[in-house]
C-alpha cells in the first residue's frame, strides 16, 4: 500500500451546489407528475425538442409551445457494453452486457438515450420498438429506468398540443460531489514530499537566476532551466511570518524561511513579523505531503 | 482595422432563479438587440465561465445554444469576461473575422465561492492547507499592511463603493483577519454579453478598442509579489503602448476589485495613484459604476466593467476609457482593455 501511495498526493474534492433547474424544466417536470412526457416545439422549424431546452439552437428562437411525446419510440442506434462502469445514481457497477439505446420518442424530433431493460442486450436493434419504463411516483427524468420492447408502429397521435404551464421555477437542486483525485507530484514534489518525510523543507537553488525558490521543483519558472537533485537546498524550519490571514478562517501565513529567496505558504499560529519554525508530526504520522509541518509556531513556543 | 463595441447585455445582477441558459439568453438577446444585429451575422462566439461554480465538468456546454454557437465556431476561455474579450478582439484583428460575440456567466448563489476556490489551487502544495481567493486575498491586504498600507483607505474605498460610512465596514464582522465582511464586493448571479465588430456598419455605437493587454503571474504565492501585482502593471503597459496613451490621457477607470485594498493595489498598479494609494479613495472617475462593489458574479465582474466603460462614452461621460478585469487567487491574472470615443 505504501508503495502505491508513493509519487501522489491523494484528495477526496468535496463539492456541493444548488442548481437552479429554472421555468423549462420544472414546467417539464410538472407534466411529468401528471403522466405527460413534455416537449417544447420550434415556432419555425416545428422541430419538437424532448428533452425540452429554452432556444431553438438552429433557429435561435425561443421555444414556448408545448406538446406532448410518447412514451414509446423506435431505436435509432445502440451500442452493448461489456465494459462495467459504476452507476452514478446507485453507486454500484452495472452488470455487464447491458444495452444503451438512443431512443425517438412517438412525436419528439430529438432522441433521448437510456438504458435496454427486460431483453436480452443482443437483441437490440435499429428500428426495434421500445417503451418507456418508470418508477412511479414520476417526479424527474431520474425516475425513467429504461426502456423495454413493446409491439405496434409509430403512433401518428403525437405530438399533441397542450395548455401552456404556469412558468415558475421549481425549488433549487441540491448536488453533491466527493471525487477522489491522485496527483503525480512529479520529480520536484518527489524531492518536496520526501524532503518533508525526513522532516526537511528542500528549495531549488537556480544558479542562473541566483535564487533558492522553496518549494523546491522541477524547473526555474524565470529561466527553464530543468532542476537536478544537486540544486536542492535545505532552507528553514525558522523563518519570519511575512503576512497572515487569520480567524475565522483557517489560519495562513506566508512565512519568509530562513535561505529561501520567495516565501512559503503554510498554516501559521503567529501574525506578521513574528519568528516560528516549522512543527513536523512525529516521524510515523507523515505521509510525504505539506501537512507533515503541523503549522509554524513562535520560536519560544516550540522551545 | 479598429474593434467597435457595438452591442451591450446583461441581466440584472442578484440572486437569479432561472437556469443558467434561460439566464444567458436574457443577456445575449439584449447584446444582439442593442447592436441591431442577428444571430446569424455572428461569426463567432466567446465564452467565458469556469466549471467549479457552474457544477459542471465543461460549463460551455450548457449554452451552445443560447449563445447561438450552433453550427458556428466557440470558444471559451476559463477566466474572467475581460480575458475573453481581448481574445475575441485578437480573433477580429486577424481579419479572419468580422462580427463576434462574448459572454460571460456565473451564479454564485448556487455554491459557496470559497470552499470552491480552494480547489483551484496547486493540488500538491497549497491545496491540503486550505487556501482559497478568500483567505490568498487575506494575505495580500495584511502583506500590503505590513509594508504601511493604510487600513482607513481600505475601509474608505469599501465605504464609497457601498454607500456606507467608514465605521459601518471597520465595524462588520471579519471574515478573514484582516479582511472584514463588507471589504469584500457581494457576489451575486448575472451574466453579461457584448457584441464586438470590426464592420463600422455594424458599429452602432462610437465605441472603439484602442488597447489591450493580458498577462498572468506565477501560480504559488510565496512566489509572486502580491503588493506590486506585475502581471496588472505588464497588462497595462501593453494596452498603453499599443494604443499610444499615457495613464494621464484616460479620463476614466474601470477597476475590477472584489476586495477593498485590491482597489487600492490595481489602481496603483495601473498607474492611476501615486504609491499611498489614495486617490481612489478621492478620485471621482474611478469606478464612478461602483466597480464589483455594485454586485456582480465572478467571471461577470470584468466584461461588466469593459460594458460600463463603453457606456461611459456611448453618454459623452469620457472620450477615453480603462477597464480591467481579474481572475484567480490574490488576482493572478489581469486584462486591460483602453476604449475611446469617435474612433
Amino acid at each position: 500500500m505504501k508503495e502505491q501511495n508513493a509519487g501522489y498526493i491523494r484528495h477526496r474534492m468535496g463539492l456541493a451546489w444548488e442548481m437552479s433547474p429554472g421555468a423549462t424544466f420544472s414546467a417539464f417536470h410538472a407534466f411529468l407528475e401528471a403522466g405527460k412526457l413534455a416537449g417544447l416545439r420550434c415556432t419555425r422549424c416545428r422541430k419538437v425538442y424532448l428533452p425540452p431546452r429554452p432556444v431553438c439552437g438552429d433557429c435561435y428562437m425561443p421555444l414556448s409551445e408545448w406538446f406532448e411525446v410518447s412514451d414509446r419510440g423506435s431505436v435509432e442506434g445502440f451500442t452493448v457494453s461489456h465494459h462495467p462502469i459504476l452507476d452514478p445514481v446507485t453507486g454500484s457497477a452495472r452488470p455487464t452486457p447491458y444495452a444503451s439505446l438512443l431512443v425517438r420518442l412517438d412525436g419528439a424530433s430529438t432522441s433521448i438515450n437510456h438504458y435496454l431493460r427486460g431483453a436480452d442486450p443482443r437483441t437490440a436493434a435499429i428500428g426495434m420498438r421500445v417503451r418507456a419504463v418508470w418508477r412511479e411516483p414520476r417526479r424527474t427524468l431520474m425516475d425513467l429506468l429504461g426502456f423495454e420492447p413493446t409491439g405496434g408502429g409509430e403512433d401518428a397521435a403525437f405530438p399533441r398540443p397542450l395548455e401552456a404551464p404556469d412558468l415558475k421555477p421549481a425549488a433549487r437542486v441540491q448536488v453533491n460531489l466527493d471525487i477522489p483525485f491522485a496527483y503525480a507530484v512529479g520529480r520536484g514534489g518527489r524531492w518536496f514530499c520526501d524532503g518533508l518525510r525526513s522532516g526537511r523543507i528542500l528549495a531549488s537553488r537556480c544558479g542562473a537566476c541566483a535564487k533558492t525558490l522553496v518549494p523546491c521543483r522541477s524547473f526555474c519558472p524565470s529561466c527553464f532551466r530543468r532542476f537536478a537533485e544537486s540544486d536542492l537546498r535545505e532552507v528553514g524550519p525558522g523563518g519570519a511570518v511575512a503576512a497572515a490571514a487569520g480567524a475565522p478562517s483557517p489560519p495562513l501565513g506566508l512565512i519568509r524561511l530562513d535561505g529561501a529567496d520567495t516565501l512559503f505558504v503554510h498554516h501559521v499560529r503567529a501574525r506578521r513579523g513574528v519568528r516560528v519554525t516549522a512543527l513536523f508530526k512525529p516521524t510515523e504520522e507523515r505521509r510525504g505531503d505539506p501537512l507533515d509541518i503541523e503549522a509554524f509556531v513562535p520560536v519560544e513556543a516550540s522551545a | 482595422m479598429t474593434v467597435h463595441v457595438a452591442g451591450i447585455g446583461r441581466t440584472r445582477y442578484g440572486r437569479d432563479e432561472r437556469s443558467i441558459p434561460e439566464m444567458v439568453y436574457e443577456a445575449v438577446t439584449a447584446a444582439l438587440a442593442d447592436a441591431g444585429v442577428t444571430r446569424d451575422e455572428i461569426d463567432s462566439i466567446v465564452t467565458a465561465s469556469i466549471d467549479l461554480f457552474d457544477g459542471k465538468v465543461a460549463s460551455s456546454v450548457l449554452i451552445t445554444e443560447v449563445v447561438g454557437a450552433v453550427m458556428k465556431e466557440e470558444a471559451r476561455v476559463a477566466d474572467d469576461g475581460a480575458a475573453a474579450f481581448v481574445h475575441a478582439s485578437a480573433m477580429l484583428l486577424s481579419g479572419r473575422k468580422e462580427t463576434v460575440l462574448v459572454v460571460a456567466h456565473a451564479k454564485n448563489s448556487e455554491a459557496d465561492a470559497d470552499a470552491l476556490t480552494a480547489w483551484s489551487t496547486d493540488p500538491i502544495h497549497m491545496q491540503s492547507l486550505g487556501l482559497n481567493d478568500l483567505t490568498a486575498a487575506a494575505l495580500q491586504a495584511d502583506a500590503w499592511l505590513a509594508q504601511g498600507g493604510d487600513p482607513d483607505a481600505m475601509d474608505a474605498v469599501a465605504a464609497r463603493r457601498l454607500g456606507v460610512a467608514p465605521a459601518e465596514v471597520a465595524s462588520s464582522p471579519v471574515i478573514a483577519e484582516p479582511l472584514r465582511e463588507k471589504h469584500r464586493a457581494p457576489l451575486v448571479d448575472g451574466a453579461c454579453a457584448l457584441v464586438l465588430t470590426c464592420d463600422v456598419r455594424r458599429a452602432t455605437c462610437d465605441v472603439g478598442v484602442s488597447g489591450m493587454g493580458l498577462c498572468v503571474e506565477p501560480h504559488y504565492l510565496g512566489d509572486r509579489d502580491l503588493i506590486g501585482c506585475p502581471a496588472a502593471q505588464k497588462a497595462a503597459e501593453q494596452a498603453y503602448r499599443m494604443a499610444g496613451w499615457r495613464p494621464e490621457d484616460v479620463q476614466l477607470v474601470e477597476i475590477s476589485a472584489q476586495f477593498a485594498h485590491q482597489e487600492i493595489l490595481w489602481t496603483r498598479a495601473l498607474r492611476f495613484a501615486e504609491d499611498d494609494g489614495r486617490r481612489s479613495v478621492d478620485g471621482g472617475a474611478i469606478n464612478p459604476s461602483g466597480g464589483w462593489f455594485a454586485g456582480n458574479p465572478y467571471v461577470v465582474a470584468g466584461l461588466e466593467r469593459i460594458a460600463c466603460a463603453a457606456e461611459a462614452i456611448r453618454t459623452g461621460t469620457a472620450r477615453r476609457v480603462l477597464a480591467h478585469g481579474c481572475w484567480g487567487p490574490a488576482g493572478q491574472g489581469h486584462a486591460v482593455v483602453l476604449l475611446e470615443g469617435g474612433r
